[in-house]
């Protein structure tokens, strides 16, 4: 089986994807798990590039890897003495066995499912136009508009809420 | 069954998604249950993505991508907001000791 | 001018709405920073901008030709075969409307600005004064029956609202609920009225929002009534009930009989309000929508029968008592009860361009004498029994002469507007094809009523001697004295007396503007076979009436002040009948109230015996039981419950493990369970 150069990176970018969020399980240390995480967002970028949406890919740096790493690296930096990281991020093993064993039913139901799927004809990409960006807008402020001012609204209320609660301080 | 085909996107998904049910069930600290969060929604926005190039034929589903974003966004603002508080409240993040809700 | 229109037409509705909700959300902290002025500013700037809007429509449905302009928002409700649009119709009708209603709203609220002066709750009146500018602009222009309902929903509870204004009293807050309750049996009417109006337009066109038609839109309500021809409900003329039902609630709105009680305890609220709402617009509602309604009244005799005997019967009625009533205030209301019944026979005879003419004086000299008895009361300091005034027409002489203006045009005396608007209506009365002579009897002698007891006020409040207690300009004594009122309340009052007496020149008899204006909405209402020698006589004996009421009143109350006790005494029987409004109110009492107070005595009397009797007999029954039962228990029941509880505790004690408290353990069992679920889904 050979493959074209866009195949590989396909693949490589789904490897980056996947693989460190296998590491955000199974890593003690939080920072590694945070950068683990990191890679993750960047991977998922990338595999928005291949369905053709860029602008969900930029979204995704800017307010991923921009704004929600960094803030766990705040949130880390914040909480915990640096020099006892090795054994942060434990995993408690009464959990995570029922657990491990339930995801990978579920995991197992649901791949076997995606294969047995006939899907309609893939790759058809006349219907997504190439460059999304306009007709996202479109979208955003015509059909879903409401939407779209609620999550605004939501977003004040978190931006407001979060001072808040920080703030408050609990004697 | 094509590399660059739905199924590929779909399992990717469900990797995410199964790393990140058990992040979140399974760890002690609290950033890394949050962590867990962040993956079962960045599983869901590719999942929307996928289904939008490939089955519905537009872009709907890259609309509900870009809300899941936002909300993510502003879930891990209130979520650092939280631990401050809880941090400052019980001086730990460790979620075995958060008991409270036992009555 | 008529494009404007059709595109920014909802800004006349929009804009009172806007003041009353500036008023109302900020303008606690505005009158804390600047004082209680700029909420009043704000409320005069929103009506004023509403005002020229409204001059701008009327110009537009002037030059269109009286064609009607729409001016349609959005899509407001679309459900089934229910459509309903935001939508405001301007035509002839309604453009007069809401030039009454923003221009004498305008003088109003600029009258308030100084009435309500130092008021704790300047700010929430006008924000209710707003909202109530705001919900009768909407009763008008609505486009559809539902809208109008909105309005008129809306009028009730801003004249709710604005009774109980100082609700710290109990008396205006039982004034208040009054109002509101009477209203509700009108609004119920109403509202049955509107869904017969619905069924009957469906089953008859079964056309629908489907096609895009809006059912109860006016327009096409207009053009469709013919459809309710022939058909019947319960052997009865549908247009019949529809219409009657209707009335119910204009009755309610515009205090007929029998639904007339609210409106002399409405005067509870400030005047201007009872100015504004109890004599110039609200009360009109009912007027309105029989006018905005007139194709399918005009469709039942019966109904503007019965329209045009109530209405008669209410003027005639409520004059009566105004004759005898001490209150300042409740002298008007009664005054505008019995108005507003000349204004619903006008609407009865057919003759609704009539009716809507007398709406237009109406809310004029009204509103000019409310205002003028709200300076009276203000320079009184809140006195308002007319026994104890008098003799104020050389300290206030602004006040006194625009009162005396007004009075003369509502006692009817020629040229002024209340002569030609009344005398229209008493002559279609009189000739029209509905009318009948006795109907015109009947408005003759509560034209003469009406003169009679608008010169008793006149007399009683600036005639004569002061009877206060409280010195006049150029008098020595104490107190506080008695000032003629600032430029803010007498100016509306000079503007209000302006077009009292030149108001009627627009419905001059032979060529009367107003009625060619009002045509393309209300029809032309043609008086066949009556010459000009009669109307000119019927005219003459009017104003004999009119000015034999008059001379009667000064007669006995400025020549022979010891006359009326006389009177009273020797006809004591009729006058303690008018003088307690013919018990109505108590009788009201007795059934309505009193039916329910006994009601519920009914209900305890049947509780404390029939069913405390049962529930004793069987306690007693369960006692005997109870007995055998003890015994029962102890040997037997008593060992088995220890089991059970025993083996409760024991699986509550392994249920307890599970309780953890921790979030994550609960997610856990979640998780296995939806894994579960899904494996066995899979498997099978």
């Amino acid at each position: 089986m050979t493959l074209e150069l866009r195949e590989m990176v396909f693949i490589a970018t789904a490897l980056l994807t996947t693989l460190p969020a296998l590491l955000v399980v199974f890593s003690r240390n939080i920072l590694y798990s945070a950068f683990a995480l990191f890679f993750t967002f960047l991977g998922t970028s990338g595999l928005y590039f291949f369905l053709g949406a860029e602008f969900l890919a930029i979204t995704q740096v800017v307010v991923y890897i921009g704004g929600v790493s960094v803030i766990l690296l705040f949130a880390i930096l914040l909480t915990r003495d640096i020099d006892e990281i090795k054994k942060t991020n434990t995993m408690s093993l009464g959990r995570a066995v029922p657990g491990g064993v339930a995801v990978l039913a579920i995991s197992a139901v649901f791949i076997y499912a995606i294969g047995e799927t006939k899907w309609a004809a893939s790759g058809d990409e006349t219907g997504v136009p190439a460059l999304t960006v306009k007709p996202l807008g479109d979208l955003l402020l015509n059909k879903y508009l409401f939407a779209f001012e609620v999550v605004s609204v939501l977003l004040l209320a978190v931006l407001i809420g979060s001072l808040v609660i920080a703030r408050r301080s609990v004697k | 069954m094509e590399i660059i085909g739905i199924q590929s996107y779909l399992v990717i998904g469900q990797i995410l998604f199964a790393a990140g049910l058990l992040t979140a069930v399974s760890k002690r600290n609290i950033i890394g249950i949050f962590m867990g969060i962040e993956l079962i929604l960045n599983s869901a926005a590719i999942n929307f993505a996928a289904f939008s190039k490939f089955t519905a034929v537009s872009l709907e589903g890259q609309v509900f991508s870009m809300f899941i974003i936002v909300l993510a966004a502003a879930e891990a603002a209130i979520a650092l907001a939280l631990l401050l508080a809880i941090y400052k409240r019980y001086d730990d993040i460790n979620a075995d000791n958060l008991t409270t809700l036992k009555l | 001018m008529r494009a404007f229109i059709e595109t920014y037409g909802y800004l006349i509705v929009l804009l009172p709405l806007m003041g009353a909700a500036i008023n109302g959300a900020l303008g606690r902290r505005l009158a804390a920073s600047f004082g209680e002025r700029p909420g009043g500013y704000i409320a005069c700037l929103s009506v004023a901008g509403s005002f020229a809007l409204s001059l701008a429509a009327f110009t537009a449905v002037l030059s269109a030709g009286g064609e009607a302009i729409v001016n349609r928002a959005y899509v407001w409700v679309e459900v089934g075969n229910l459509r309903a649009d935001v939508a405001f119709l301007f035509d002839p009708l309604s453009a007069v409307m809401i030039l009454i209603i923003t221009g004498v709203g305008l003088l109003i609220h600029v009258y308030s600005t100084a009435y309500m002066k130092g008021d704790e709750g300047y700010y929430r009146y006008f924000s209710y004064l707003n909202l109530f500018v705001f919900a009768m602009l909407l009763l008008v222009l609505g486009e559809n029956a539902l809208l109008m309902f909105i309005g008129w929903e809306g009028v009730g509870l801003c004249s709710y609202l604005l009774i109980g204004f100082w609700f710290s009293e109990s008396r205006n807050a039982i004034a208040a609920n009054k109002a509101f309750i009477v209203n509700r049996i009108g609004d119920f009417g109403f509202l049955v009225g509107l869904f017969l109006l619905y069924w009957l337009v469906f089953e008859g066109t079964g056309a629908g929002a489907s096609e895009g038609v809006s059912l109860l839109s006016f327009t096409y309500l207009a053009a469709n009534v013919h459809l309710l021809e022939g058909v019947t409900i319960f052997g009865v003329g549908a247009a019949t009930v529809v219409c009657l039902a209707l009335f119910i609630g204009a009755a309610g709105k515009s205090a007929q009989i029998p639904l007339y009680v609210w409106l002399p305890d409405a005067m509870a609220g400030p005047t201007p309000v009872s100015a504004l709402i109890h004599a110039a617009t609200m009360v009109t509602a009912g007027v309105y929508m029989i006018g905005r309604l007139n194709p399918l009244f005009s469709m039942s005799p019966v109904a503007l029968a019965v329209v045009a005997v109530i209405g008669a019967g209410t003027a005639l009625f409520a004059a009566t008592m105004g004759v005898l009533e001490n209150d300042i205030k409740k002298v008007l209301a009664y005054s505008t009860v019995s108005q507003l019944g000349y204004m619903f026979l006008a609407m009865g005879v057919g003759a609704y361009s009539a009716g809507i003419f007398h709406l237009l004086t109406h809310a004029f000299f009204k509103a000019c004498l409310f205002l003028g008895a709200g300076s009276v009361i203000i320079a009184m300091h809140h006195e308002q029994d007319i026994r104890r005034m008098g003799g104020l027409r050389s300290s206030m002489p602004r006040t006194s002469a625009t009162f005396i203006i007004a009075a003369a045009s509502i006692a009817g005396l020629p040229p002024l507007s209340g002569f030609f608007s009344k005398d229209e209506i008493l002559w279609s009365a009189f000739a029209s094809g509905h009318g009948h002579p006795a109907l015109w009897l009947v408005g003759l002698l509560t034209a003469g009523l009406t003169a009679f007891y608008m010169t008793r006020l006149v007399v009683l409040v600036f005639f004569g001697k002061n009877r206060s207690g409280e010195p006049q300009a150029g008098e020595e004594g104490h107190g506080e004295g008695i000032k003629e009122s600032p430029a803010a309340i007498t100016v509306p009052l000079i503007v209000l007396a302006f077009f009292s007496v030149t108001a009627g020149f627009v419905g001059v008899p032979g060529k009367s503007l107003i009625a060619g204006f009002l045509e393309p909405a209300l029809g032309r209402h043609e008086i066949e076979g009556a010459g000009h020698a009669l109307e000119y006589a019927l005219m003459a004996a009017s104003v004999l009436t009119a000015l034999g009421g008059a001379g009667l009143a000064v007669l006995l109350y400025i020549r022979k002040p010891e006359l009326p006790g006389l009177l009273a005494g020797k006809f004591a029987l009729i006058y303690r009948l008018v003088y307690r409004k013919y018990y109505v109110d108590e009788i009201y009492g007795l059934i309505f109230v009193e039916g329910t107070k006994a009601l519920a005595r009914a209900s305890a009397f049947f509780d404390k015996y029939a069913v405390d009797l049962l529930v004793n007999l069987s306690g007693l029954l369960l006692r005997v039981q109870s007995r055998i039962a003890g015994w029962f228990d102890d040997r037997f029941i008593d060992g088995m419950v220890n089991l059970l509880a025993d083996s409760v505790m024991g699986c509550g004690d392994l249920a307890r493990r599970v309780q953890t408290g921790r979030v994550q353990a609960y997610i856990l069992v979640l998780l296995l369970a939806v894994a579960g679920g899904i494996v066995i889904k899979a498997i099978i």
